[in-house]
């Protein structure tokens, strides 16, 4: 019995030793293994930014720890949204800048090409070791590309015709009551947009006569084609003066109606202008 | 101890000095901003506007009263002539937008149940200017059925005045002689429009 005993004690003892040698190895296996940290997107000053425009820089931080500081490689996918890899396993580099012990910083740059489509951009950074342990992670950063369309009619141009002194007139593709042929249709990929309109000269002219345009108001509307009820607003010289779509998403459909004060006396004659459109990254200002 | 003092203090202003050339000196970095632009023309076709008005003599109707068998050249009421400026006149609304020609007809002899006085003996003269002797009878012009032009290029702040005379034939029967005067105002340069 006292024999048994000894014996288990031994073994008991030889266990404690085995789990005394081992345990720190097994930590040191699991602590070892590469850690990537979401990566963060830059513009070219280093401010953070998750929105970019075509011909922007975009720099792509991630950092890598390693607790035997053993970085092997770290490599970057950089997808575009319609999943083709602009950037396929390449390279990061090390920029030599510590991001804490056993941690450093690696980096990419990427400039969006004139024809790079707009939209959410996937970043996947991979790292290993030279135990070829891997780790990685990812992040997205998106590409506002922003274009707009007249309907067909509207880029026709607005036409007032028969409008008499003293009167208002209507534009002739507003169609009266019904459905308005007058339409932009907004493509926003990446972001949304404002859409701003403006009369490219303080008047509509004719020879030496003419007619303010701040006497030119608009109606806008994404949801009815009618635009039934909607209120008429004067334009003005500049796209701050007016706006017509406010955070209107990618397809949206922005449906106009336009009506002109003519005032009395107003000599007879074709009075013409030009109109423009601006659609712009939701919330910020119109560029004249 | 003094030294201290003003070690602590200059090491303060230099502090304080880093910190507002800072703030000075510090932009808020600038993002490009996308924008898709479009343009399109209007154009607005002001319609000829024209609109006529008639003194308020004229407005009662051009009245000869009074008038005897066998007399010619009798003045209308309103004519004043020889004493005043003729009361009746035509002209367009300050809102008429283009220069205009007058046009005048009747739409007939004057008639009375089945008696008539000939159009051919009715009379009119005109001007764009009235006082005793203007519009003149030596310029009378007969009325016709179709619109004859009198002056021309008048614009909205001018009148076209009128004189009226009729001619009643020996023997013509007592009664209360009617028809129509029509007047037209057109853009200068067209032909009046029957």
């Amino acid at each position: 019995m006292e024999r048994i005993k000894q014996l288990s004690y031994l073994c008991l003892s030889i266990t404690l030793l085995f789990l005394a040698y081992f345990l720190p190895k097994i930590t040191e296996f699991i602590l070892a293994t590469p850690f990537v940290y979401k990566p963060i997107t830059y513009n070219e000053t280093y401010v953070v930014v998750e929105v970019f425009e075509r011909g922007e820089k975009v720099i792509v931080r991630a950092n890598v720890s390693d607790d035997l500081n053993d970085i092997d490689q770290v490599r970057i996918n950089i997808t575009d949204p319609n999943n083709v890899k602009k950037v396929d396993f390449e390279l990061m580099t090390d920029t030599g800048e510590s991001c804490g012990t056993n941690c450093t910083i690696y980096e990419y740059n990427y400039t969006i090409q004139s024809t790079d489509p707009g939209g959410t951009w996937d970043v996947w950074v991979w790292a290993n070791d030279s135990y070829d342990n891997t780790a990685s992670n990812s992040t997205t950063f998106k590409v506002c590309v922003i274009s707009i369309t007249l309907s067909p009619v509207l880029a026709d141009g607005v036409n007032f015709t028969g409008c008499s002194p003293g009167s208002t007139c209507y534009a002739e593709g507003n169609n009266g009551d019904g459905a308005t042929s007058y339409n932009i249709t907004i493509s926003a990929k990446g972001c949304n947009a404002d859409v701003y309109i403006k009369g490219n000269q303080s008047a509509l002219v004719s020879d030496s006569n003419q007619i303010l345009i701040q006497n030119m108001s608009v109606a806008n509307s994404t949801t009815d084609d009618t635009l039934t009820g909607v209120d008429y607003n004067p334009i003005g010289t500049s796209f701050a003066d007016r706006l017509i779509g406010k955070n209107l998403a990618d397809g949206t459909v922005l449906y106009l109606k336009f009506k002109l004060e003519i005032p009395a006396n107003q000599p007879t004659g074709v009075y013409v202008a030009g109109l423009k459109f601006q659609a712009i990254e939701s919330g910020e200002e119109p560029i004249d | 101890m003094k030294a201290k003092i003003y070690l602590r203090k200059l090491l303060w202003i230099l502090i304080c000095g880093i910190l507002i050339a800072g703030a000075v000196y510090y932009t808020e970095p600038t993002e490009a901003v996308v924008t898709s632009n479009a343009s399109t023309t209007t154009s607005a076709t002001v319609a000829v506007y024209i609109a006529i008005q008639m003194s308020p003599t004229l407005q009662s109707g051009i009245v000869f009263s009074n008038l005897q068998q066998g007399t010619t050249d009798n003045n209308a009421d309103g004519n004043n002539y020889g004493s005043a400026g003729t009361d009746y006149w035509i002209n367009v609304s300050s809102d008429t937008n283009v220069n205009v020609d007058y046009c005048i007809k009747a739409d007939g002899d004057l008639t009375s149940g089945s008696n008539t006085i000939p159009l051919s003996n009715y009379y009119f003269a005109n001007n764009t200017t009235t006082d005793a002797n203007i519009p003149s009878l030596s310029y009378k012009t007969a009325f016709t059925t179709t619109y004859q032009k009198m002056d021309t290029n008048l614009d909205n702040t001018q009148n076209e005045y009128l004189r009226f005379w009729l001619d009643v034939p020996s023997g013509q029967t007592p009664g209360t002689y009617t028809n129509t005067v029509y007047f037209q105002a057109i853009e200068t340069g067209y032909d009046c429009i029957d």
